[in-house]
């Protein structure tokens, strides 16, 4: 006879142990989790709050810290707040969100053929590093963006477009194009120069900004500190902490209690609560936040125009305006928003909410009996809960659709291989993009190999037009025409318009609103009260 | 029996009544009433959720659903590991038994989390394809915890058919010519079984558990298919907004089934040792 009985030898204990492993698993997972919503407790230690603030620094908390910090590599929001106060760019914006001259001595001098552009760059400006900015760096940055084998954001803004960047003396910079890019105007104004020895560095960056890269804790912390020997108006902080605090719910408290003064990725349900606090600002900007929404046009069902038109007129775009953003997005036609050169708030053709009789008789027509599909979304949070409306939106017109969930890197596999039917993300262009709908659009072009089976020659010859105008006000006309084609060929479908949203406390002046519809958030300027 | 054990019957009555009455009482479970975050009352007893969905019947579907996969993954281990655990307890000692014992302990030496997460981070949260079987990421999570359980209910099995096989009525069996695999299909199988379904009993808690924690963090059952966990997981945003009964009513039901299955699981065992056979 053995001298335990099995069962009791295995009944409490076991499931105790295995209770507490179960528990203890998905507390360590919780606790390194890299994406946003992890749901980890992980506050901003009091040291990085209180005290710091009396010294003059800032504490911002973000949702997370890329382990890449060199905004030559990406043009994520989440790497470019960082080190937005770090570099600079030849053209900056100013407060009319006009194109101005910074690193670059005046206008640009562009040939009569558009082909040529040469830049003068201002004289007496220096890296962090105490090296003499020169026309070396900027050929160098350049050089690199231009360069397809970069795999960086930026080649996407350059390749097929500028042919060689040489600098004919020390203080200037000649740009060859292959053909007229009126656009890259705005392109200079939104790539940071960086030092040429810092611009393959995946982990740091040095520029010629107000602010310099101090001390970097990868994926946790990363502080800036002023430089004093800034070329411009020196900043009243003297410093900026960026803080990563994962879960947004804990972010918002760490605001609260002071711990943080920043803090983006505001949930737009938390908007309510938020304004009840006096000390709490909550800054709602319509900025170049965009979702968007992807057909494989190469595979049937979806290379019939009619069924994605009665998938767009069987969308439920109040439901996701008033379930998911609290009201406070935008109800959305084509795919261009009201922060981007193009957007047209006179367009007018879809309902607010789903028209299932319209969506049926489309279906109908396109002799589709029963539309059954997948919409593949990224694990974000605020995406699968604009999947959960749309799915029942549809199910009104009997469309069935299945949510297939990936995290970021699965999801940019198969979306970039075509294996979807239907795909949708977020996606923020204004560190890229500026107030142009370059990247949002661009996608659209027949020739681009992101782009699954659309061709309209009218989209081609406007997005060729758009891009070469010099004059913006061309330009806007363009787009808004791309706009109309594309909504009215129903491929590219955003529900709604999201706002840009960040809360400050109200002891830290006033964030510029008119900046943060370009997507950025300016630290220099700020100051304590 | 009990106070304790009365305790887990009453729990247990309650989830059930919840998992298996419940959804055919409420509604659609992703049906927008209008409401954003209600308040638990007379019309949505259990409050609304962020999507405006009703949470009892969120809830019961939810508890349905983990339930449905509580007992596949603890039906899949059973078949599996019984057989095994009754050849290695029947050969007890010898090579047939070393042989299963060994695969069974390298498996058990990966946590059971740690295994289920290994496996998803690898083929995915969405469906996937094993073989010829298409895999939703409902069966995924079914298959994976039924796996994980195999070792724990093959050591009961081979310990009690340990204990059976010593008996005098096999000998008395084998002598009189009835062929081995009858013997353990049959007499042995049949006298090992309450203490195997009784740790089944107990395991069901533990299934519903790790199928709350793994889609709580994402990786089980996909939305907008309900389950306690995943709903769980939704609500942890929302517990600052003053929507306490977001999380605490699928919290309730999870501790309701956990603590039920488990005192009941503990009776029965207590049951059988007093009454048992030997």
């Amino acid at each position: 006879m053995t001298d335990e009985h099995p069962i009791r030898a295995l009944s409490r204990r076991r499931f105790l142990t295995a209770a507490g492993v179960l528990t203890a698993g998905a507390l360590t997972l919780a606790a390194c989790g890299g994406t946003d919503d992890a749901g980890a407790g992980k506050t901003a230690t009091d040291g990085a709050g209180g005290a710091a603030k009396a010294a003059g620094t800032l504490t911002f908390g973000v949702g997370s810290i890329s382990d890449y910090l060199n905004p030559l590599s990406t043009t994520s929001s989440r790497v470019h707040w960082i080190t937005d106060p770090v570099v600079e760019s030849l053209y900056t914006y100013d407060p009319s969100l006009a194109s101005v001259p910074l690193l670059a001595d005046g206008e640009p001098e562009i040939s009569s053929d558009g082909l040529t552009w040469t830049i003068k760059l201002k004289q007496g400006v220096t890296f962090h590093n105490g090296d003499p900015f020169t026309a070396a760096h900027v050929v160098e940055t350049l050089t690199f963006v231009t360069d397809p084998k970069s795999t960086s954001d930026w080649t996407a803004y350059f390749v097929g477009y500028v042919k060689k960047v040489t600098a004919p003396d020390e203080h200037t910079v000649k740009i060859t194009l292959t053909t007229p890019f009126g656009v890259l105007r705005s392109h200079l104004t939104n790539l940071p120069i960086v030092h040429k020895d810092y611009v393959r560095k995946t982990d740091t960056t040095m520029g010629t900004g107000p602010f310099k890269m101090d001390k970097v804790t990868q994926g946790q912390q990363v502080t800036l500190t002023a430089n004093d020997a800034y070329h411009g108006s020196k900043p009243e902080l003297r410093g900026v902490v960026f803080q990563a605090v994962p879960d947004p719910a804990t972010r918002l408290v760490n605001l609260r209690e002071g711990k943080i003064q920043i803090m983006t990725g505001v949930s737009p349900e938390s908007v309510g609560l938020l304004k009840q606090d006096d000390e709490i600002r909550v800054h709602q900007v319509a900025a170049p936040t965009d979702i968007v929404t992807y057909f494989n046009a190469a595979k049937a069902p979806f290379d019939n125009v009619k069924v994605r038109q009665a998938l767009g007129h069987a969308m439920d775009r109040k439901g996701v305006r008033d379930v998911v953003y609290a009201g406070t997005a935008t109800i959305a036609q084509g795919p261009i928003g009201p922060a981007t050169e193009g957007h047209d708030p006179s367009l007018q053709i879809y309902a607010e909410a789903p028209d299932p009789a319209k969506a049926k008789a489309l279906l109908a027509e396109a002799g589709v009996s029963s539309l059954d599909f997948t919409l593949m979304i990224t694990s974000d949070p605020v995406m699968k809960n604009i999947g959960q409306v749309l799915v029942e939106g549809w199910k009104q017109a009997g469309i069935t659709c299945t949510l297939e969930v990936l995290d970021i890197g699965p999801w940019v596999k198969k979306w970039a291989s075509g294996e979807y039917q239907m795909a949708m993300t977020g996606f923020e262009s204004g560190f890229g993009s500026g107030r142009t709908a370059f990247t949002l659009l661009g996608q659209m072009s027949s020739r681009n190999p992101l782009n699954f089976g659309y061709k309209n020659d009218e989209v081609d010859k406007l997005l060729g037009e758009a891009w070469a105008a010099t004059d913006e006000a061309a330009r806007v006309e363009a787009c808004k025409k791309i706009d109309k084609l594309l909504a009215d060929d129903a491929i590219l479908l955003p529900p709604v318009y999201p706002q840009m949203i960040v809360a400050q406390r109200t002891d830290l002046s006033d964030i510029d609103e008119k900046l943060m519809s370009v997507s950025r958030v300016p630290l220099p300027p700020l100051s304590f009260a | 029996m009990s106070a304790l054990t009365w305790t887990g019957v009453v729990l247990l009555v309650l989830f059930l009544l919840l998992a298996v009455f419940g959804p055919l009482l409420a509604g659609d479970p992703d049906a927008q009433t209008g409401q954003t975050l209600a308040a638990p009352g007379m019309e949505h007893l259990f409050g609304t959720d962020h999507l405006q969905r009703d949470l009892f019947a969120r809830a019961a579907e939810g508890a349905q659903v983990s339930l449905l996969v509580a007992v596949a993954a603890v039906a899949f281990g059973l078949v599996v590991a019984v057989p095994a655990g009754l050849v290695a307890g029947y050969f007890g000692g010898r090579w047939p038994d070393d042989l299963i014992m060994r695969v069974l302990e390298a498996l058990q030496a990966l946590p059971l989390f740690v295994f289920a997460l290994f496996v998803i981070g690898i083929t995915g949260t969405g469906d996937s394809q094993l073989g010829p079987l298409p895999l939703t990421s409902t069966t995924k999570v079914v298959l994976l915890l039924g796996v994980g359980f195999i070792p724990y209910f093959a050591r009961v099995t081979r310990s009690a058919a340990l204990v059976e096989v010593q008996e005098d009525y096999v000998d008395a069996l084998r002598v009189i010519g009835v062929p081995r695999w009858r013997v353990i299909a049959g007499e042995v199988l049949v006298n090992v079984l309450p203490p195997v379904l009784v740790q089944a009993f107990l395991w069901l808690g533990v299934a519903i558990f790790a199928e709350s924690a793994l889609s709580f963090l994402g990786l089980g059952i996909q939305p907008p298919r309900p389950s306690l966990g995943n709903i769980l997981g939704d609500a942890t945003g929302y517990m600052l907004l003053g929507a306490w009964w977001y999380s605490i009513i699928p919290g309730l039901v999870i501790l309701v089934a956990t603590v039920g299955f488990n005192l009941v699981g503990d009776g029965l065992g207590d049951a059988l040792d007093a009454h048992g056979h030997r």
